[in-house]
Parts: C-alpha cells; sequence; structure tokens
C-alpha cells in the first residue's frame, strides 16, 4: 500500500504511522513485537492474495509455506549461524520447492479439491515438523541464534522491528505492482477464466504454479522473519488454525486489494491479541470478527473505500 | 513515478538508519522490586484451544491466591493474577508473556499450562531474570540443565514412567508390556523411562488428534501384550480404554495423571474398575486434608469450575509461588524471591514434598499410583515412588 | 494371529461415521455450493445439546438424541436463513469465511457454556461382543454401519421420490427449471442445511461415546470428512459413502502396517496422488467446462 495506493495520501500517512509507531509508543517491547508481528502476518495475507486474489487459486495451508520458511532459517541460525537475509532466502527457496507438491497438481485442481489438497499439505507440515525431531527437535521446537544481519546484531525489539517493516513494505510494493506487469495480467486472465486466457496464448499450467511458487517464497521469507522474531520455532504455531486465519485475513480484508488485505490482517491480528487478554473469549470473537465483517461487508473491508464493489 | 520510488528509498533508508541508530539495548523487565501493596503473578493458559481442559490451572491457581489474600495476604501485601488464553500456541504465548512481563510488570510468571508453550518462554524468561515457577509439565528439558530462574514444580515425566514401570515389575512379574504413546515431549519420556526400567516393550505412537484407536488395539493384543501403559492425555486414553472391551481384551492398564483428573471420566470409561493411574496428587475421595482445603476454597472462589486434578496444577504452582514469597527475606526483589524458593525444603504441597536447593530445581519427587474401585480412585498403599 | 481381517472391519465400521461426516458436507454443497467448514462445530454443538438433555433435564437417551438431532436440523437451516442467505450474491470465498468464522465461534461459544472439562455420552449400543472366526464383531461397530445404511436409503427416496428431493437435486443442477416445476428454492436451501447439518450431528453423537467430548472433540474426524468428500468427488451421495469407507479401511492399513502418527499425512498424500490421476475425484465425473 504504501506508495502505490490509490491514494497518496493514504500511503503517505501509512508510512509515517509506521516511522512514528515505535517513537508513540516509548520503544518499548511489548508494542513493537506486537506490531511487527502483525507485519509478518501481513506479509503472509499479501502472499496469499497473490494466489487467491490475482490468480483465482486458493489455499488454506498456507502455514506450512510459512512454517518452511520459518524452520530452514531458525535450523540454519543453529547449526550455522547464518546471515538473517541468508536465512530469508534459504526460507523462501524451501518454501518455493515445497509449493511444487502442491502447485503442480493444482494446474489441474481448482476449488475445493485445491482447498482440501492445501489443507492436507498444512497439516503434513505440521505432523512432520513434530516427528522429524532430529532436524527440528520436535515439539520442543528449536530456539534461534542471536539474530544478525549484514553484520550488525539485531539485538533490540526496535531493529527487528524496521527490518520487518522495510520487508512489508517492499512485499507491499510487489503485490501492489504486479496487476500492471505481464506475469500478474496473466495471473488475472487465468482468473478470470482459464479457457480464455489459453486461448490468448498463456500457459495456464505454467502460470498457476508460478502463482504457487511466488506466494509461497513470500510467505516462506516471512516465515524466516517470524523466527528472527520470536526466535523460537514450534510445530503448534503452524496448525490448520493458523491456515485458516491467513485465509480469513485475506477474504475479511478483500481479495486483490493490498490495502484491504493489510487492513484484514491488522483487525484480525487485533482482534486476536486483545480476545488473547479476555479468558476464554479469543475463539468466540475471532470467529464474530470474521462473521461479522462477512455479513455487513460482504466483499471485504476494501469496500469501505471502494463503495462496495465486489470484484474478485 | 520517479518521486514515488525516491521516496520508497528515502523512508527505507530511513527506518533502517533510525533501527540501527535506535537504543541497541534490549528492555529491562520491570517489576524486578515490589514495592506497592500488590504482588502480582502472571500465568498463560489454553482457554479456549485444543488443551483448555488443563487451562482450568487457571482457576485453581486464582483460588490459592485468594484464599492466602483472604488470611491477609503474604507480608502484608495481597496478591494478584493476571492469567492470558495462549490458545495452546507457543508463538501466542510468547507475545502474551512479553505483555506480562514488559506490560503489566508482573514479578514472576506463575502455573504456566503445556511443553511447547513453556519451551517457547523458558530461556528468554531466565535470561530477563524473571522466575517461572511452577508451569503445569513435567518435560525433562526444565529440569537438566538447572536454569536459575525456572523453577518446575511437577515430577519429572520420566518419574511418571518409572513409577508405572516399577508398578508392573513389582505387582505383575512377568506380564508382557505394551506403551501407547505421544509422539512428542510428553509421551517420549515416559516411554523411555518405561523401557529403562522393563526393558524393550511393545510400542505403539499417535500424533495428537488421532481419532480411532483400533488399529493399535487390536495389533497389542495379537503380539499378546497383556499390561497395557498408555503415555496419553484424557481423550486418546478414552478411546483406547473403550476399544479394549469391544475386543473382548482385557490388559492390565496404566494411566498417566493427565489422562485420569477429569470428573467425568467413570462415565467417560464405562469399563475404567480395576485401572490404574500414575499420579503425585491425592485421589479426589482419599480425604486428604490438603486436598479438601482446596476442593473448599473451589468452591468458595470458583463456584462452576471443579475441584479436580487440572485446578490442582494451578493450586500447586500457587503453593509453591507463595512459600517462595514468604521465605523472602528483606525487600521483595527477584534476586532475593529466587534464594527464598532455593530455600524450600520439604515442603508439603498438595502433591508431596518438595526441595529446591542451588543446584536442583528438581521440584516433587514423589509419585503414586491409583487404582479406580467401584467408580473412584483409590491410592494403591505402599505404591510411593521415589525417582 | 492374522489381523489384516479385523483392521479392514474397525477400518470400515470408523468409515462409516467419515462417510456420515462426509454425506453432510456433500449435500449441503450441492445444493448451496457452500463447503461448511463449521459442520465439526456444528456436530459438537448437537453433542452438547444431548449432554444437557441428558444430565441436565433427565431425558431418556433416545428421547435426547432425537431431541438434539431436531436441534442440528433447526441450527442447520437457522444458518443458512440467517447467514448463509445474506452472503448469497457475494463471492464463493466469502462464503467459505463466514463458514469457517461460524466455526470459530461456535467452538467457541461451546466452551464458555459448557466449559472445557471432559464430558461424557454412553453408548447406544451396549451388547458384548461376538466372536465369528478370525474377527471379533462389535455391535456398536454394526451399529454405525447400520445407521449409515438406513439414512443412505432414507436419503436416496428422499431425493428420488419426493418434491423436496427434486428441488435439492434441481439446485445443483438446473435453477430455471426447478423454478418453472413451481418449486421455492429458498425453502429447499435451508431445508438442506437442515438435514446435512443432522447428519453431521449424528456423525457426532455415534462418535462420541467412543472418547471424551470437548468443544474440539470433532476437529480430526471432520477433516476426515473432508477428505472422504474429496476421494467420493464431491458430488454424490455414492461417492461419499464409498470414499469415507475406502478412507477408513486406509487409514486404518495405514496405522497398522505404516505408521500410526503419520496416518493423516499419508492419506493426504494418497488424496494428493489420487487428485493428480484422476482431478475429478475417485467417483467424480468430469465436469464440463462452460466459458
Amino acid at each position: 500500500m504504501l506508495l502505490f495506493a490509490r491514494s497518496e495520501r493514504a500511503a503517505l500517512l501509512t508510512l509515517a504511522l509506521v516511522v512514528a509507531f515505535p517513537i508513540a509508543c516509548g520503544f518499548r517491547t511489548y508494542p513493537l513485537f506486537i506490531a511487527t508481528q502483525f507485519a509478518v502476518f501481513a506479509m503472509v495475507a499479501l502472499s496469499l492474495d497473490v494466489l487467491m486474489g490475482r490468480s483465482g487459486q486458493i489455499s488454506l495451508g498456507h502455514a506450512g509455506f510459512f512454517a518452511l520458511g520459518a524452520y530452514a532459517a531458525a535450523i540454519l541460525s543453529v547449526r550455522y549461524d547464518v546471515d538473517l537475509l541468508v536465512g530469508v532466502i534459504a526460507g523462501a527457496a524451501l518454501a518455493a520447492l515445497g509449493s511444487l507438491i502442491v502447485g503442480l497438481p493444482a494446474t489441474r485442481l481448482s476449488g475445493h479439491y485445491l482447498g482440501i489438497v492445501t489443507l492436507g499439505f498444512g497439516v503434513a507440515v505440521a505432523q512432520i515438523a513434530l516427528k522429524w525431531t532430529a532436524l527440528t527437535n520436535g515439539d520442543e521446537g528449536v530456539h534461534t541464534h542471536a539474530i544478525h544481519l549484514a553484520g550488525t546484531v539485531l539485538s533490540s525489539p526496535l531493529h527487528v522491528y524496521a527490518v520487518v517493516f522495510v520487508a512489508l513494505g517492499a512485499v507491499t510494493a510487489f503485490v501492489a505492482r504486479l496487476p500492471r506487469t505481464r506475469l500478474g495480467r496473466a495471473f488475472g486472465a487465468v482468473r478470470d477464466s482459464e479457457i480464455a486466457a489459453a486461448a490468448m496464448g498463456i500457459s495456464v499450467a505454467r502460470t498457476k504454479v508460478l502463482a504457487f511458487v511466488i506466494s509461497a517464497a513470500i510467505a516462506g521469507g516471512a516465515g524466516a522473519l517470524y523466527a528472527a522474531l520470536t526466535g523460537f520455532v514450534a510445530p503448534e504455531d503452524f496448525g490448520i488454525g493458523q491456515s485458516l486465519l491467513f485465509f480469513a485475513m485475506v477474504v475479511v480484508g478483500g481479495t486483490a486489494s493490498t490495502a484491504g488485505t493489510l487492513l484484514g490482517a491488522l483487525v484480525l491480528e487485533g482482534v486476536s491479541q486483545a480476545a488473547a487478554t479476555v479468558g476464554g473469549l479469543s475463539l468466540t470473537l475471532i470467529g464474530a470478527a470474521i462473521v461479522g465483517v462477512a455479513l455487513f461487508r460482504p466483499a471485504g473491508l476494501k469496500s469501505l473505500w471502494r463503495g462496495g464493489e465486489g470484484s474478485r | 513515478m520517479r518521486s514515488r520510488s525516491r521516496l520508497a528509498g528515502v523512508a527505507a533508508t530511513l527506518l533502517v538508519v533510525s533501527g540501527i541508530l535506535a537504543p541497541a539495548f534490549a528492555e529491562d523487565a520491570p517489576g524486578g522490586t515490589v514495592t506497592g501493596e500488590t504482588v502480582t503473578f502472571g500465568q498463560y493458559a489454553d482457554q479456549s484451544g485444543p488443551n483448555a481442559a488443563i487451562g482450568a490451572a487457571r482457576y485453581g491457581l486464582d483460588a490459592y491466591l485468594q484464599a492466602v489474600n483472604a488470611q491477609g495476604g503474604v507480608r502484608g501485601k495481597k496478591l494478584r493474577l493476571i492469567s492470558y488464553d495462549d490458545g495452546y500456541k507457543p508463538a501466542q504465548t510468547a507475545a502474551l508473556v512479553k505483555k506480562l512481563v514488559f506490560q503489566d510488570g508482573v514479578f514472576a510468571i506463575v502455573g504456566g499450562v503445556g511443553s511447547p508453550t513453556t519451551a517457547a518462554v523458558a530461556p528468554a524468561l531466565n535470561d530477563l531474570g524473571v522466575p517461572l515457577v511452577g508451569m503445569a509439565t513435567g518435560s525433562p528439558i526444565f529440569y537438566e540443565p538447572t536454569r536459575k530462574y525456572v523453577f518446575p514444580a511437577w515430577p519429572l515425566y520420566t518419574t511418571d514412567g518409572k513409577a508405572m514401570a516399577s508398578f508392573l515389575k513389582t505387582h505383575f512379574e512377568g506380564k508382557k508390556v505394551g506403551v501407547i504413546y505421544q509422539d512428542d515431549s510428553f509421551g517420549k519420556p515416559i516411554l523411555a523411562a518405561v523401557e529403562s526400567v522393563l526393558g524393550h516393550v511393545e510400542e505403539i505412537p499417535y500424533s495428537p488428534g488421532q481419532v480411532d484407536f483400533s488399529s493399535a488395539v487390536v495389533k497389542l493384543k495379537a503380539a499378546g501384550v497383556d499390561a497395557l501403559v498408555l503415555a496419553t492425555i484424557a481423550a486418546p486414553a478414552a478411546q483406547i480404554l473403550n476399544e479394549l472391551p469391544k475386543f473382548n481384551y482385557a490388559p492390565v492398564r496404566v494411566l498417566t495423571g493427565s489422562a485420569c483428573g477429569y470428573s467425568e471420566i467413570f462415565k467417560t470409561i464405562p469399563s475404567l474398575e480395576g485401572a490404574y493411574c500414575a499420579a503425585f496428587l491425592p485421589t479426589p475421595e482419599g480425604k486428604d486434608p490438603q486436598w479438601e482445603a482446596f476442593t473448599n476454597a473451589m468452591a468458595r472462589y470458583e463456584p462452576g469450575h471443579p475441584a479436580e486434578i487440572y485446578s490442582a496444577w494451578g493450586w500447586l504452582a500457587g503453593q509453591v509461588a507463595v512459600e517462595g514469597l514468604r521465605r523472602t527475606r528483606g525487600p521483595i526483589t527477584r534476586q532475593a524471591y529466587v534464594a527464598a524458593l532455593e530455600s524450600i525444603k520439604g515442603f508439603h504441597t498438595i502433591g508431596g514434598d518438595l526441595s529446591y536447593s542451588s543446584q536442583s530445581h528438581r521440584g516433587i519427587g514423589s509419585q503414586f499410583i491409583w487404582q479406580a474401585k467401584n467408580g473412584r480412585w483409590l491410592t494403591v498403599p505402599n505404591s510411593k515412588v521415589e525417582p | 494371529m492374522e489381523i489384516l481381517p479385523q483392521i479392514v472391519l474397525s477400518g470400515l465400521a470408523q468409515g462409516s461415521l467419515y462417510a456420515l461426516a462426509a454425506l453432510g458436507i456433500v449435500l449441503i454443497f450441492n445444493a448451496g455450493g457452500v463447503v461448511n467448514f463449521a459442520q465439526g462445530a456444528m456436530a459438537v454443538v448437537t453433542a452438547y445439546v444431548t449432554w444437557a438433555l441428558l444430565n441436565g433435564a433427565h431425558v431418556p437417551y433416545p428421547l435426547a438424541v432425537a431431541l438434539a438431532l431436531c436441534a442440528a436440523f433447526a441450527l442447520g437451516m437457522a444458518t443458512e436463513m440467517l447467514v448463509l442467505r445474506r452472503v448469497a450474491d457475494a463471492q464463493p470465498l466469502t462464503q467459505i469465511v463466514v463458514t469457517l468464522g461460524l466455526l470459530m465461534l461456535l467452538t467457541g461459544l461451546v466452551g464458555m457454556i459448557f466449559g472445557h472439562d471432559p464430558r461424557s455420552l454412553p453408548e447406544l449400543v451396549t451388547l458384548p461382543s461376538v466372536a465369528l472366526g478370525p474377527v471379533i464383531l462389535v455391535p456398536s461397530d454394526v451399529f454405525d454401519v447400520a445407521v449409515l445404511i438406513v439414512l443412505v436409503v432414507g436419503l436416496m427416496v428422499l431425493l428420488r421420490k419426493t418434491k423436496l428431493g427434486l428441488g435439492m437435486r434441481a439446485l445443483g443442477q438446473d435453477l430455471f427449471a426447478a423454478r418453472l416445476a413451481g418449486i421455492s428454492l429458498t425453502r429447499v436451501l435451508s431445508l438442506t442445511w437442515g438435514i446435512g447439518v443432522a447428519l453431521a450431528g449424528t456423525a457426532g453423537i455415534l462418535a462420541v461415546p467412543n472418547t471424551t467430548l470437548t468443544p474440539t472433540t470433532m476437529d480430526t474426524l471432520v477433516i476426515y470428512g473432508f477428505v472422504a468428500a474429496v476421494f467420493g468427488g464431491f458430488g454424490t451421495v455414492s461417492g461419499a459413502i464409498v470414499g469415507g469407507l475406502l478412507l477408513g479401511v486406509v487409514d486404518n492399513l495405514i496405522k497398522t502396517y505404516l505408521s500410526p502418527e503419520l496416518s493423516l499425512s499419508v492419506v493426504f498424500a494418497l488424496l494428493l496422488l489420487a487428485l493428480y490421476l484422476r482431478p475429478n475425484g475417485l467417483f467424480g465425473r468430469a465436469v464440463v467446462r462452460k466459458v
């Protein structure tokens, strides 16, 4: 959304908020942590929108790609003490590789079939992470080492905040620009009609796989940043519930809208953090928020400023 | 377009530079010295997720603190609990513990529930110097090596396993033993401990959430197993035990305390009669004075929440945390508190005697075996096992 | 001792529960094009209503079950009329996310109302098991399969012989023709939701006596239900049944001979393979895509 949203003013305002937030909260650990965590989840939501909003596919297992990235970075950090940038690249690469497992069959599948296959992928990643203790340390999880980027140790929450928000800015810019690129137009064509796209000379299969690979790579990179943020990676964080939450962020925000997706992530992450402090209400409140938005804003939160247009 | 990308570049640079120039310190945990009239404890406990049943530890802990407050508090200070719902997601635990420590300024984290959740926060809390007391897990990773600020209260899961195995060895010599275990840091230490006592046993793992255990039961029956150890939580134990009579299969059955602590267990498993359970808490019907005090406090302060094993875990955590506070000399600082906790020797908790020292934070050592008789749990005489 | 026959038999019994779960999903999907992710939560609601009637109102068990299934039916209808109908014109993703939201909302509400302490329901059938050569026949398993058969036959009759059934089939196919035949499709849709949720509730009431009842009890079972529905081609009653039974057997074989702790992952791997070879499910028909 930053600089490429429809309203330049909104983008500048957002940017100012991102810069002002740490000062406003007095550089305190908890608000910075929560904001950074939101930024990580927002990246995953944006990656999912590449798949759902832009190319018309579906994933109910994005926590699986997120997990691959997180584990790749955490394990590399622990074993080889690699730079965060290497971790992010490795995480993105591993997730992209993993996406081929579902991306290739996805060329022949759609709708609920694809939904259930991706759901299964997410389940399998979490189950294998639990089982493969030699690599992942099972449910005891992997603790990362001190995270460093280009020789600087990211010792304070503000460091991580800055790094993650720059990454979010880059992802946002990429996703927002996508529809205007050749690739983005191919995605759109495939989404709107596979037959018409094929008639235009677009390789439908290739385009669909590519959408999966790009989406997974972003989610994997976000996972690597997540490992750097929390310093701990365990299978329980990548269950079905997390995948469904990512999915809900995109739809609640409004598909094919960068600003909408960001807002969706902000709203749902905000509700879950607030709800966690009210005992036993978490699930109820998140559920109510999702149903509420869907009922009153069926096209997602993006319709708040797009006047309720029901575009995909 | 050009102005936009220039702007983006400026913004990115600004963020990076501010990040690098920013105070490169990690914030210290506030609340290290209790100055006001209250001591605040923080807790993470699943209240809505897959393990919300054991999240009932929250009510036991709250009841204990209220009971202490009713008697005037500790050293003239009242106790307060802030308990958050982490949904059994470690990342959420990490976030909420940051809130407890940095935002709410709690003095210590007490009675947190679960292994992966605790694993997510224990090293960080230790580094920050915030005590983590009486968490509801017996996973060996929190005991070895001893961490200065981490005080487990439970017997190790391996003690669970040893208690089960030595009981079988003494009372059911020569039986062929089989173990069904949860394939994680809860089930695996129990399996390892059983095997350390009995040698190789038939073993079948499962993943959390599995439905239908008929294949496991059929397999163990066919293998001639006649003593079955269940290193499982409540739901899988119920499923497995309910399968047994269907296949006309009646092995000796031993459960863990995590599986036999809820109030409707005798309705859930009609064939429970005769089964054993390795536990460190008194049986609910055992007329134990500490259990009675717990039951009364639950009825008084937490109406609607049963006095059972899961809530008793919280009560136990409260006992340990408060005992440490009682023993703290001089100003109540975290350093003094840790020293006070380490001075605890032979303290009678609801779950048995507990001792700490500066070398070892082992917590409770002993385990009992219960048996299901006439629709209730009774402690088997002379079944106490020391590690 | 040869255990294979017993493993297959037990798999069929468990599979009948997967089939029931799948049936409800497929029925609702065929009529309205919505995959109801809240099926499991709705099954849990049904089980808790049964529990409350048994333990709170001391209603006899069969009556409690009947009343709870009526409640499930009402819950299904209400969901369609109050929630899904309002997003009927939105994109399909919105309809999916609504059912996801309902899943969380209902699970959360059940936890708030009934707590998370494990509860129980008694077995419906408590006869002793019968040994037949190499296998043991478990009466409650036989009962599960019998319930499935009765419900399927009932559904077949409903779909083929009644006006409601005609409407349900019409919803899946030709709306225009159905309107010409004078069928109120909105009413048919809510009734279908009622039936679909009652089927999920039935699976819940059959499954719970074997385990503990908590708000998340049905989570895994419903995943198997989805897998069964996809195996069966996500379209037909018979597909869901065969998919469910097959899945029960395959899953039990994996647990016995391969890896019990990774069975769900292996099931998904098989599903992936099956879909790669047959993109419309093992028993699904190819769909002609229109531009």
